[in-house]
Protein backbone atom coordinates (compact mmCIF):
# COMPACT_ATOMS: atom_id res chain seq x y z
CA UNK A 1 0.00 0.00 0.00
CA UNK A 2 1.14 3.48 -0.49
CA UNK A 3 2.29 5.85 1.99
CA UNK A 4 0.07 8.70 2.45
CA UNK A 5 1.52 10.35 5.40
CA UNK A 6 5.29 9.95 6.55
CA UNK A 7 6.23 11.83 9.34
CA UNK A 8 10.40 11.57 10.17
CA UNK A 9 11.50 13.34 13.39
CA UNK A 10 8.67 15.86 13.90
CA UNK A 11 9.43 18.10 16.97
CA UNK A 12 6.84 20.95 17.44
CA UNK A 13 5.27 23.40 19.50
CA UNK A 14 4.36 26.71 20.77
CA UNK A 15 7.11 29.42 21.78
CA UNK A 16 9.39 27.90 24.45
CA UNK A 17 6.95 24.89 25.12
CA UNK A 18 8.08 21.93 23.22
CA UNK A 19 4.72 19.60 22.88
CA UNK A 20 5.93 16.76 20.07
CA UNK A 21 9.23 15.12 20.81
CA UNK A 22 11.18 12.99 17.87
CA UNK A 23 7.76 11.92 16.46
CA UNK A 24 7.85 9.14 13.32
CA UNK A 25 4.29 8.33 11.89
CA UNK A 26 3.25 6.92 8.71
CA UNK A 27 -0.18 6.63 7.10
CA UNK A 28 -1.07 4.61 4.09
CA UNK A 29 -3.60 4.28 1.52
CA UNK A 30 -7.06 3.05 3.18
CA UNK A 31 -6.11 2.61 6.72
CA UNK A 32 -8.16 4.12 9.52
CA UNK A 33 -6.30 4.98 12.73
CA UNK A 34 -7.04 5.43 15.94
CA UNK A 35 -4.87 8.04 17.97
CA UNK A 36 -5.45 7.53 21.59
CA UNK A 37 -3.81 9.08 24.44
CA UNK A 38 -5.27 11.53 27.52
CA UNK A 39 -6.04 15.69 26.89
CA UNK A 40 -2.38 17.63 26.65
CA UNK A 41 -0.40 14.47 24.91
CA UNK A 42 0.05 16.25 21.98
CA UNK A 43 -2.97 14.52 19.33
CA UNK A 44 -3.92 17.77 18.40
CA UNK A 45 -1.04 19.17 18.33
CA UNK A 46 0.41 16.54 15.81
CA UNK A 47 -2.68 17.28 13.83
CA UNK A 48 -2.10 21.10 13.57
CA UNK A 49 1.84 20.44 12.86
CA UNK A 50 0.06 18.27 9.78
CA UNK A 51 -1.52 21.28 8.90
CA UNK A 52 1.39 24.13 9.71
CA UNK A 53 -0.75 25.30 12.44
CA UNK A 54 1.44 25.38 15.78
CA UNK A 55 3.80 27.97 16.85
CA UNK A 56 7.15 26.36 15.65
CA UNK A 57 7.83 22.80 14.16
CA UNK A 58 11.13 20.78 12.60
CA UNK A 59 11.05 18.06 10.90
CA UNK A 60 9.95 15.71 7.84
CA UNK A 61 6.24 15.44 6.80
CA UNK A 62 5.96 13.81 3.32
CA UNK A 63 2.18 14.05 1.84
CA UNK A 64 2.05 11.32 -1.11
CA UNK A 65 5.45 12.15 -1.52
CA UNK A 66 5.82 16.06 -1.21
CA UNK A 67 7.69 17.78 1.42
CA UNK A 68 5.11 20.21 3.66
CA UNK A 69 6.72 20.33 6.74
CA UNK A 70 10.73 21.43 7.44
CA UNK A 71 11.84 23.89 9.97
CA UNK A 72 9.71 26.79 10.60
CA UNK A 73 8.93 29.05 13.84
CA UNK A 74 7.11 32.08 12.50
CA UNK A 75 3.76 31.97 10.26
CA UNK A 76 1.31 30.00 11.56
CA UNK A 77 -1.31 29.35 9.19
CA UNK A 78 0.06 30.73 6.25
CA UNK A 79 0.94 27.36 4.78
CA UNK A 80 -2.46 25.68 5.70
CA UNK A 81 -4.22 26.73 2.67
CA UNK A 82 -2.21 25.26 0.09
CA UNK A 83 -2.11 21.86 2.92
CA UNK A 84 -6.12 22.21 2.56
CA UNK A 85 -5.46 22.20 -1.44
CA UNK A 86 -2.97 19.28 -1.78
CA UNK A 87 -5.88 17.34 -0.10
CA UNK A 88 -5.38 17.10 3.57
CA UNK A 89 -8.90 17.91 5.35
CA UNK A 90 -8.65 18.68 9.38
CA UNK A 91 -11.78 18.84 11.68
CA UNK A 92 -10.95 20.72 14.42
CA UNK A 93 -11.48 19.95 18.10
CA UNK A 94 -14.64 21.05 19.17
CA UNK A 95 -17.30 22.45 17.33
CA UNK A 96 -15.96 24.72 14.78
CA UNK A 97 -18.98 26.09 13.60
CA UNK A 98 -19.84 29.45 12.43
CA UNK A 99 -23.16 30.13 14.22
CA UNK A 100 -25.21 32.06 11.98
CA UNK A 101 -24.77 30.35 8.51
CA UNK A 102 -27.10 27.73 7.74
CA UNK A 103 -26.33 23.94 7.69
CA UNK A 104 -25.90 24.29 3.36
CA UNK A 105 -23.85 27.70 3.57
CA UNK A 106 -21.54 25.93 6.47
CA UNK A 107 -20.81 22.89 4.35
CA UNK A 108 -20.11 25.36 0.91
CA UNK A 109 -17.58 26.63 2.97
CA UNK A 110 -15.26 23.34 3.19
CA UNK A 111 -15.41 23.13 0.01
CA UNK A 112 -12.19 24.14 -0.92
CA UNK A 113 -10.80 23.48 -4.15
CA UNK A 114 -12.06 24.31 -7.59
CA UNK A 115 -13.76 21.57 -8.16
CA UNK A 116 -15.44 20.60 -4.87
CA UNK A 117 -16.90 24.31 -5.09
CA UNK A 118 -18.30 23.61 -8.60
CA UNK A 119 -20.00 20.53 -7.31
CA UNK A 120 -21.01 21.52 -4.07
CA UNK A 121 -24.37 20.57 -4.70
CA UNK A 122 -23.44 17.21 -5.06
CA UNK A 123 -20.79 16.93 -2.03
CA UNK A 124 -23.49 18.28 0.06
CA UNK A 125 -25.78 15.10 -1.16
CA UNK A 126 -22.98 13.35 -0.04
CA UNK A 127 -22.76 14.58 3.40
CA UNK A 128 -26.06 14.28 3.58
CA UNK A 129 -25.95 10.71 2.69
CA UNK A 130 -23.48 9.95 5.66
CA UNK A 131 -25.16 12.17 8.07
CA UNK A 132 -28.81 11.95 7.65
CA UNK A 133 -30.14 14.00 10.40
CA UNK A 134 -28.79 16.88 8.73
CA UNK A 135 -30.90 16.70 5.66
CA UNK A 136 -33.60 17.88 6.73
CA UNK A 137 -31.93 20.38 8.68
CA UNK A 138 -30.61 22.06 5.49
CA UNK A 139 -31.45 25.83 6.14
CA UNK A 140 -31.31 25.37 9.80
CA UNK A 141 -28.89 27.92 11.05
CA UNK A 142 -25.97 26.06 12.98
CA UNK A 143 -26.36 27.63 16.14
CA UNK A 144 -29.49 26.55 16.76
CA UNK A 145 -28.59 22.36 16.41
CA UNK A 146 -27.86 20.55 18.85
CA UNK A 147 -23.93 19.54 19.66
CA UNK A 148 -24.63 15.99 18.06
CA UNK A 149 -25.74 17.73 15.16
CA UNK A 150 -23.36 20.63 15.15
CA UNK A 151 -20.61 18.04 15.30
CA UNK A 152 -21.78 16.12 11.88
CA UNK A 153 -21.75 19.65 10.33
CA UNK A 154 -18.30 20.10 11.52
CA UNK A 155 -16.74 16.99 10.32
CA UNK A 156 -19.23 16.97 7.32
CA UNK A 157 -17.65 19.99 6.50
CA UNK A 158 -14.10 18.58 6.18
CA UNK A 159 -15.71 15.66 3.62
CA UNK A 160 -16.62 18.50 1.53
CA UNK A 161 -12.98 18.56 0.43
CA UNK A 162 -11.59 16.79 -2.47
CA UNK A 163 -9.06 15.17 0.85
CA UNK A 164 -6.88 11.65 0.44
CA UNK A 165 -6.52 12.36 4.11
CA UNK A 166 -8.44 13.16 6.38
CA UNK A 167 -7.67 13.90 10.14
CA UNK A 168 -10.36 14.01 12.78
CA UNK A 169 -10.04 15.76 16.23
CA UNK A 170 -12.06 14.09 18.91
CA UNK A 171 -15.57 13.66 17.21
CA UNK A 172 -16.97 13.04 20.87
CA UNK A 173 -15.57 15.41 22.71
CA UNK A 174 -18.67 16.57 24.35
CA UNK A 175 -21.24 14.73 23.32
CA UNK A 176 -23.28 12.20 24.54
CA UNK A 177 -22.17 8.35 24.55
CA UNK A 178 -25.23 7.63 22.25
CA UNK A 179 -24.00 10.37 20.20
CA UNK A 180 -20.81 9.99 20.03
CA UNK A 181 -21.66 6.68 18.93
CA UNK A 182 -23.50 7.64 16.43
CA UNK A 183 -21.03 10.48 14.96
CA UNK A 184 -18.55 8.18 14.69
CA UNK A 185 -20.69 5.22 13.30
CA UNK A 186 -21.12 7.39 10.43
CA UNK A 187 -17.57 8.53 10.04
CA UNK A 188 -16.48 4.26 9.44
CA UNK A 189 -19.26 4.58 6.81
CA UNK A 190 -17.19 6.58 4.69
CA UNK A 191 -15.01 4.38 1.96
CA UNK A 192 -11.67 4.78 2.61
CA UNK A 193 -10.57 3.64 -0.97
CA UNK A 194 -7.69 5.60 -2.13
CA UNK A 195 -7.96 7.59 1.18
CA UNK A 196 -7.01 6.93 4.33
CA UNK A 197 -8.45 8.32 7.93
CA UNK A 198 -6.52 9.57 11.32
CA UNK A 199 -9.14 9.97 14.31
CA UNK A 200 -7.64 11.27 17.23
CA UNK A 201 -9.44 10.07 20.41
CA UNK A 202 -10.02 9.77 24.28
CA UNK A 203 -12.56 7.02 24.35
CA UNK A 204 -10.92 4.22 23.24
CA UNK A 205 -13.68 1.74 22.93
CA UNK A 206 -15.32 4.06 20.50
CA UNK A 207 -12.93 2.77 18.34
CA UNK A 208 -12.04 -0.37 19.45
CA UNK A 209 -11.98 -3.53 16.95
CA UNK A 210 -12.94 -0.88 14.03
CA UNK A 211 -9.53 0.90 13.49
CA UNK A 212 -6.86 -0.79 11.49
CA UNK A 213 -4.21 0.20 13.79
CA UNK A 214 -4.48 2.37 17.24
CA UNK A 215 -1.62 4.18 18.47
CA UNK A 216 -1.02 5.42 21.90
CA UNK A 217 0.09 9.26 22.50
CA UNK A 218 1.57 9.93 26.02
CA UNK A 219 3.42 12.98 26.64
CA UNK A 220 4.25 14.07 23.24
CA UNK A 221 5.67 10.51 21.92
CA UNK A 222 3.91 8.14 20.21
CA UNK A 223 3.63 4.52 22.33
CA UNK A 224 3.23 1.37 21.10
CA UNK A 225 1.55 0.62 17.79
CA UNK A 226 -0.79 -1.71 18.87
CA UNK A 227 -2.67 -2.63 15.37
CA UNK A 228 -6.54 -3.81 15.47
CA UNK A 229 -7.51 -3.88 18.86
CA UNK A 230 -10.92 -5.06 20.64
CA UNK A 231 -11.94 -4.37 23.38
CA UNK A 232 -14.52 -7.18 23.32
CA UNK B 1 -34.43 71.43 10.28
CA UNK B 2 -34.35 72.44 6.68
CA UNK B 3 -34.76 70.48 4.01
CA UNK B 4 -31.25 71.44 2.78
CA UNK B 5 -29.94 70.86 5.88
CA UNK B 6 -30.70 67.01 5.34
CA UNK B 7 -29.78 66.97 1.87
CA UNK B 8 -25.85 68.12 3.06
CA UNK B 9 -26.41 65.45 5.94
CA UNK B 10 -27.24 63.24 3.76
CA UNK B 11 -24.19 63.91 0.87
CA UNK B 12 -21.73 63.78 4.19
CA UNK B 13 -23.55 60.72 5.71
CA UNK B 14 -22.72 58.51 2.16
CA UNK B 15 -19.41 60.39 2.18
CA UNK B 16 -18.76 58.27 5.21
CA UNK B 17 -21.07 55.63 4.74
CA UNK B 18 -18.74 54.61 1.51
CA UNK B 19 -15.42 54.60 4.00
CA UNK B 20 -17.00 52.56 6.91
CA UNK B 21 -17.92 49.63 4.52
CA UNK B 22 -14.04 49.38 4.39
CA UNK B 23 -13.48 49.45 8.09
CA UNK B 24 -16.01 47.66 9.17
CA UNK B 25 -15.25 44.73 7.07
CA UNK B 26 -11.78 44.81 8.00
CA UNK B 27 -12.52 44.92 11.23
CA UNK B 28 -15.01 41.98 11.60
CA UNK B 29 -12.86 39.70 9.48
CA UNK B 30 -9.79 39.90 10.71
CA UNK B 31 -9.77 42.30 13.55
CA UNK B 32 -8.12 44.65 12.35
CA UNK B 33 -8.78 48.58 13.41
CA UNK B 34 -7.44 50.26 10.38
CA UNK B 35 -6.51 53.80 11.12
CA UNK B 36 -4.73 54.42 7.95
CA UNK B 37 -8.25 53.91 6.08
CA UNK B 38 -8.63 57.53 5.86
CA UNK B 39 -4.91 58.06 4.47
CA UNK B 40 -5.96 55.68 1.79
CA UNK B 41 -8.95 57.57 1.17
CA UNK B 42 -6.55 60.82 0.81
CA UNK B 43 -3.54 59.29 -1.19
CA UNK B 44 -6.34 57.82 -3.87
CA UNK B 45 -8.09 61.59 -3.94
CA UNK B 46 -5.05 63.30 -4.52
CA UNK B 47 -3.59 60.78 -7.23
CA UNK B 48 -7.45 61.13 -9.25
CA UNK B 49 -6.85 64.83 -8.83
CA UNK B 50 -2.98 64.76 -10.41
CA UNK B 51 -4.26 62.90 -13.20
CA UNK B 52 -7.30 64.71 -13.89
CA UNK B 53 -4.59 67.50 -14.07
CA UNK B 54 -2.64 66.03 -16.68
CA UNK B 55 -5.15 64.38 -18.87
CA UNK B 56 -7.07 67.64 -18.97
CA UNK B 57 -5.77 69.09 -21.53
CA UNK B 58 -5.20 65.72 -23.45
CA UNK B 59 -8.59 64.81 -23.03
CA UNK B 60 -9.81 68.25 -23.98
CA UNK B 61 -8.01 68.51 -27.55
CA UNK B 62 -9.57 64.98 -28.20
CA UNK B 63 -12.97 65.37 -27.49
CA UNK B 64 -13.69 68.88 -26.69
CA UNK B 65 -16.53 69.64 -24.40
CA UNK B 66 -18.74 66.37 -25.13
CA UNK B 67 -20.00 64.19 -23.26
CA UNK B 68 -17.29 61.88 -24.16
CA UNK B 69 -14.97 64.54 -22.63
CA UNK B 70 -17.21 63.99 -18.77
CA UNK B 71 -17.23 60.32 -19.56
CA UNK B 72 -13.25 59.66 -20.25
CA UNK B 73 -12.20 62.30 -17.17
CA UNK B 74 -14.38 60.02 -14.99
CA UNK B 75 -12.89 57.31 -16.12
CA UNK B 76 -9.54 58.18 -15.68
CA UNK B 77 -10.24 59.34 -12.27
CA UNK B 78 -12.07 56.49 -10.85
CA UNK B 79 -9.43 53.86 -12.31
CA UNK B 80 -6.68 55.96 -11.08
CA UNK B 81 -8.42 56.39 -7.37
CA UNK B 82 -9.24 52.88 -6.88
CA UNK B 83 -5.32 51.62 -8.72
CA UNK B 84 -3.67 54.14 -6.21
CA UNK B 85 -6.12 52.79 -3.28
CA UNK B 86 -5.33 49.49 -4.05
CA UNK B 87 -1.45 50.38 -3.81
CA UNK B 88 -2.09 51.73 -0.51
CA UNK B 89 -3.71 48.98 0.92
CA UNK B 90 -1.24 46.68 -0.35
CA UNK B 91 1.73 48.93 1.31
CA UNK B 92 -0.52 48.68 4.63
CA UNK B 93 -0.76 45.07 4.07
CA UNK B 94 2.54 44.36 3.84
CA UNK B 95 3.59 46.91 6.56
CA UNK B 96 0.99 46.43 9.50
CA UNK B 97 -0.51 42.80 8.83
CA UNK B 98 1.84 40.56 7.35
CA UNK B 99 4.56 41.16 9.81
CA UNK B 100 2.42 40.84 13.45
CA UNK B 101 -0.75 38.94 11.98
CA UNK B 102 0.40 36.12 13.78
CA UNK B 103 1.55 38.03 17.31
CA UNK B 104 -0.77 38.48 20.18
CA UNK B 105 -2.59 41.59 20.76
CA UNK B 106 -2.80 41.63 17.07
CA UNK B 107 -5.67 44.41 17.43
CA UNK B 108 -3.81 46.95 19.75
CA UNK B 109 -0.41 46.18 17.36
CA UNK B 110 -2.26 46.83 14.18
CA UNK B 111 -3.65 49.94 15.73
CA UNK B 112 -1.06 51.46 16.25
CA UNK B 113 0.98 50.12 13.33
CA UNK B 114 -1.50 52.12 10.79
CA UNK B 115 -2.09 55.16 12.66
CA UNK B 116 1.63 55.97 12.48
CA UNK B 117 1.19 54.87 8.51
CA UNK B 118 -1.92 57.48 8.95
CA UNK B 119 -0.21 60.25 10.63
CA UNK B 120 3.14 59.95 8.08
CA UNK B 121 0.85 59.55 4.77
CA UNK B 122 -0.71 63.14 6.22
CA UNK B 123 2.22 64.72 6.84
CA UNK B 124 3.75 63.71 3.68
CA UNK B 125 0.70 65.48 1.59
CA UNK B 126 0.64 68.30 3.44
CA UNK B 127 4.18 68.72 2.44
CA UNK B 128 3.41 67.72 -1.27
CA UNK B 129 0.27 69.56 -1.73
CA UNK B 130 -0.58 72.13 0.97
CA UNK B 131 -3.40 72.84 3.51
CA UNK B 132 -5.60 74.04 0.58
CA UNK B 133 -8.66 72.14 -0.49
CA UNK B 134 -8.36 70.77 -3.73
CA UNK B 135 -11.62 70.52 -6.38
CA UNK B 136 -12.00 67.23 -8.07
CA UNK B 137 -13.19 67.70 -11.66
CA UNK B 138 -16.95 67.68 -11.29
CA UNK B 139 -17.66 64.15 -12.60
CA UNK B 140 -21.30 63.94 -12.92
CA UNK B 141 -21.74 67.50 -14.15
CA UNK B 142 -22.76 71.30 -12.82
CA UNK B 143 -25.95 72.09 -12.35
CA UNK B 144 -28.83 72.37 -9.46
CA UNK B 145 -32.45 70.28 -9.97
CA UNK B 146 -35.20 70.70 -7.55
CA UNK B 147 -36.26 67.72 -5.85
CA UNK B 148 -39.49 67.58 -3.39
CA UNK B 149 -39.07 71.70 -3.25
CA UNK B 150 -35.33 71.01 -2.27
CA UNK B 151 -33.02 72.05 -5.23
CA UNK B 152 -29.92 69.14 -4.78
CA UNK B 153 -26.69 70.14 -6.64
CA UNK B 154 -25.91 67.10 -9.63
CA UNK B 155 -23.10 66.04 -7.54
CA UNK B 156 -25.05 65.67 -4.26
CA UNK B 157 -26.91 63.53 -6.14
CA UNK B 158 -24.41 61.62 -7.35
CA UNK B 159 -22.59 60.85 -4.16
CA UNK B 160 -25.95 59.63 -2.64
CA UNK B 161 -26.92 57.50 -5.12
CA UNK B 162 -23.91 56.10 -6.07
CA UNK B 163 -23.29 55.04 -2.33
CA UNK B 164 -26.29 53.59 -1.66
CA UNK B 165 -25.80 51.44 -5.28
CA UNK B 166 -22.18 50.58 -3.86
CA UNK B 167 -23.58 49.70 -0.45
CA UNK B 168 -26.33 47.20 -2.13
CA UNK B 169 -23.07 46.15 -4.38
CA UNK B 170 -21.44 45.03 -1.31
CA UNK B 171 -24.56 43.59 0.32
CA UNK B 172 -25.39 41.37 -2.55
CA UNK B 173 -21.68 40.35 -2.82
CA UNK B 174 -21.12 39.51 1.18
CA UNK B 175 -24.36 37.55 0.72
CA UNK B 176 -23.85 35.68 -2.90
CA UNK B 177 -20.36 35.07 -3.84
CA UNK B 178 -18.31 32.30 -2.68
CA UNK B 179 -15.54 35.32 -0.69
CA UNK B 180 -18.47 36.68 0.73
CA UNK B 181 -19.42 33.88 2.83
CA UNK B 182 -16.24 33.13 3.83
CA UNK B 183 -15.96 36.81 4.99
CA UNK B 184 -19.39 36.06 6.61
CA UNK B 185 -17.79 32.89 8.20
CA UNK B 186 -15.24 34.89 9.55
CA UNK B 187 -17.46 37.41 11.31
CA UNK B 188 -18.98 34.85 13.13
CA UNK B 189 -16.32 32.85 14.49
CA UNK B 190 -13.81 34.92 16.07
CA UNK B 191 -11.60 31.56 16.68
CA UNK B 192 -11.45 31.37 12.95
CA UNK B 193 -9.48 34.59 12.80
CA UNK B 194 -6.70 32.83 14.78
CA UNK B 195 -6.87 29.42 13.61
CA UNK B 196 -7.38 28.93 9.62
CA UNK B 197 -7.44 25.31 10.14
CA UNK B 198 -11.41 26.02 8.53
CA UNK B 199 -10.38 25.34 4.81
CA UNK B 200 -12.63 27.80 4.55
CA UNK B 201 -11.87 30.31 6.90
CA UNK B 202 -7.43 29.60 5.51
CA UNK B 203 -7.88 32.01 2.73
CA UNK B 204 -8.09 35.01 4.97
CA UNK B 205 -4.64 34.18 5.41
CA UNK B 206 -3.16 34.97 1.94
CA UNK B 207 0.44 33.66 1.79
CA UNK B 208 3.24 35.87 1.39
Amino acid sequence: MDEVLSIRRLNAGYGPLRVLHEIDFTVREGERIGLVGLNGHGKSTLFRSVMSLVGWQNGSILFKGREIGGSRSTGAGRKTHSIVRLGIALTPQGDAIFPGLTVNQHLDCGAYSRIAWRERAKRRDMVMDIFAPLRKLEHALVGTLSGGERRMVSVGRALMTEASLYLIDEPSLGLAPKISTSVVEALFSIPTEGRAMVIAEQNVALLSGRVDRMIGMHAGRLRGDVGHVSLG
Amino acid sequence: MSAITLIHGLNLAAIYGLMAIGISILWSSVGMINMAHGATFAVSGYTAWQVSLVLKPIIAAAFGNSVMASVSMAAAMLASGILSGALFGLLIYLLAYLPIHDKANFAVRSLIMTLAINLATVQVLLYLFGPNQRGLPKIFGFGKVELLGVNMRYDQIGTIVSTFAIMLLVLAWLRYSRKGLEIRAMMQNPEGQSFPAYPCAGQHFPSP
